[in-house]
């Protein structure tokens, strides 16, 4: 057996490289803080000072070049879109989510259900879009709609509700569930007085992140919705048919319609803002939920 | 004790109304599996059009896209570029991203955690616009400082995308980092080596199938992203010039798959045109299913079982 070499200029050797190496790996975590914060903060400087203002926020749009209104409008077909999606996209995925986790058995419907809520969950939004574009606004007619965007961006974040809701599913402890049914009542009974009850913070989260997503989207709502500026977002239409509603933009499109034009970036900043909040909001529900949750059943 | 007794009629409805909702559940279930049905079907069908028009090999290899006055859709260009930008990114981010995911798994103090962790989940939650926006009006000028080009170019999209696929790769190996077995840790340690020895040697090996699964997740993000790409690459459709002479092309404008898609919608007339764009979509959709399958495999590698998320 050969003998291990271990004299001093070794160690010294491997204490530096040691120490090298340490300081990459915690100079790499604290850079990621840092791009964050400088991100941030550079859209902070030059937007704030606008966004702060109750003119813009309040006022609508008044299209032109220069655009001197505010986004009264695109905030309003913002949260349209996110009601409009979540209406559709949130019963489907926490059912789905029951059905994988309460009552699917081990065949292949259900393993053809798993491929495709991963494959879904990896399609790029452009695809979604090119989809929207032609399934609802082409061939089902909705032309350039908040209807056709919404039902597109409902497809859209159906995979990520239906995880969340599985997660949550998943934690809530068999006991609960087989005492319920001691009890003698059935199933349905069971999921919906003790295993939702349990489960909703969970779900709740899902809920919140996918309307994070709803409000960063934009590829999908620029080739299904359309970006009529000075229109005001309403959830029937003027004219026939009724339940269309007309071409909107959310905050996220007007941000990119705003910085692509020279005229306009200045303002695309306070836009910005206004989106940041909204995602800084939304991370905190999301930190607060999952903290008194993971109390709850004391996971990790 | 009468009242215990449930009434004969109402055990009826509620097993009438247990019954309609597992149906109702399965029916949910299903919808996904018709949704991916739907959005692969009409894809491709709408680009298939376009071949009537173009054959595939001069649509996949033609270097020029003309769609109105000479109809002409060669997205070849788009093709390079799509990876050129891709695999520029993963070279930033992918060491970059391991490095934080290794010192969140092993080396951070609590309260470093409690930081970076946060400031990781906001990064990823961050709209894709927002990360255009600041290459536009931040990164686009810095290098207009330093060479004489418009700004707008491959190297501006290469560091967006880096930027924008680190939480995928920091969470994902952080995961994995973080699912490596005490025991292997603990032996490497008895055995005298140092922490960056154990990382080095026991952990990183151990946890690179995970890290594999992170690299191409972000791979079909990067891909597949659109608008922040469009905000800072210029969207010309020349071939730019990949020598060493011009940098590898990387101040240069260009033009992807996606940004071909959302910088032609808003003139394209239906017809070729329009089929051309939902073409370009079914060749990137196919690259993204490529990209999907390696992530599974490696997935399947690491963790043995279908895992979500």
């Amino acid at each position: 057996m050969e003998a291990v070499k271990f004299d001093k200029g070794n160690v010294s050797k491997i204490q530096r490289e040691e120490q090298i190496a340490l300081g990459t790996l915690w100079f790499s975590g604290w850079l990621i803080v840092a791009v964050l914060v400088f991100i941030i903060g550079y859209i902070f400087y030059f937007g704030l000072p606008t966004a702060l203002s109750f003119n813009y926020l309040f006022t609508p749009p008044n299209g032109g070049r220069h655009d001197t209104g505010g986004i009264l409008y695109q905030s309003l077909s913002t949260i349209y879109l996110i009601i409009g999606a979540l209406i559709v996209a949130a019963p489907i995925g926490i059912s789905t989510a029951i059905y994988l986790i309460e009552y699917a058995p081990q065949n292949l419907v259900t393993r053809l259900i798993g491929f495709a809520i991963e494959n879904l969950a990896g399609i790029p939004s452009i695809i979604y879009g090119l989809f929207g574009l032609a399934f609802f606004v082409i061939f089902l007619k909705f032309e350039y709609s908040l209807l056709a965007g919404a039902l597109t961006v409902a497809i859209m974040v159906l995979p990520v509700i239906i995880r969340t809701s599985e997660v949550a599913l998943l934690s809530v402890p068999q006991s609960l569930r087989q005492s319920s049914l001691a009890l003698g009542v059935n199933k349905w009974q069971t999921i919906s007085n003790v295993v939702l009850p349990s489960a909703f913070p969970g779900i709740l989260t899902g809920i919140l992140l996918s309307i994070g997503r709803i409000i960063g989207e934009s590829a999908i709502l620029i080739l299904a919705a359309g970006g009529s500026i000075t229109a005001m977002p309403s959830l029937m239409s003027g004219e026939y048919p009724y339940f269309l509603p007309d071409s909107a933009r959310t905050l996220a499109v007007h941000l990119y319609y705003q910085a692509t034009s020279y005229d306009t970036r200045a303002k695309a900043f306070a836009t910005g803002v206004v989106l940041i909040f909204i995602v800084l909001f939304l991370n905190f529900g999301i930190n607060q939920i999952s903290k008194k949750y993971r109390k709850k059943f004391a996971i990790r | 004790m009468q009242k215990y007794f449930i009434k004969k009629e109402k055990r009826f409805w509620t097993n009438l109304l247990n019954n309609i909702m597992g149906q109702l559940f399965f029916f949910s279930a299903f919808i996904a599996v018709l949704s991916l049905l739907l959005i692969t079907v009409y894809v491709f069908y709408n680009g298939i059009q376009v071949f009537k028009v173009v054959s595939l090999k001069d649509f996949i290899f033609g270097a020029d896209w003309e769609p109105v006055t000479r109809k002409l859709f060669g997205i070849f260009p788009m093709i390079i570029t799509s990876f050129y930008i891709t695999i520029g990114a993963l070279i930033f981010s992918a060491p970059l991203g391991i490095a934080c995911a290794i010192f969140l798994a092993e080396i951070a103090p609590l309260s470093a955690q409690q930081i970076i962790r946060p400031a990781v989940q906001l990064l990823a939650g961050i709209p894709s616009v927002i990360f255009g926006l600041f290459g536009l009006s931040f990164i686009v000028p810095v290098i207009q400082l330093f060479a004489d080009v418009a700004g707008l170019s491959i190297l501006a999209a290469i560091i967006i995308l880096s930027i924008m696929i680190l939480p995928t790769i920091i969470s994902i190996s952080e995961d994995a980092i973080r699912a490596v077995p005490n025991e292997l840790k603990e032996s490497s340690i008895a055995l005298g080596t140092t922490k960056w020895q154990t990382i080095y040697g026991t952990i990183l090996p151990a946890s690179s199938s995970g890290i594999m699964t992170a690299i191409a997740l972000s791979i079909g993000r990067a891909f597949g992203e659109a608008m922040a790409v469009k905000m800072v690459i210029g969207n010309t459709q020349t071939t730019p010039d990949f020598s060493a002479n011009s940098l590898f092309g990387l101040l240069s404008l260009a033009r992807t798959l996606t940004t071909n898609i959302i910088g032609d919608i808003e003139y394209a007339e239906p017809g070729p045109h329009l089929q051309a764009l939902f073409a370009t979509g079914a060749i990137l959709f196919i690259f993204i299913i490529f990209t999907n399958s390696i992530y599974y495999l490696f997935l399947k590698k690491a963790y043995g079982i279908r895992r979500s998320q």
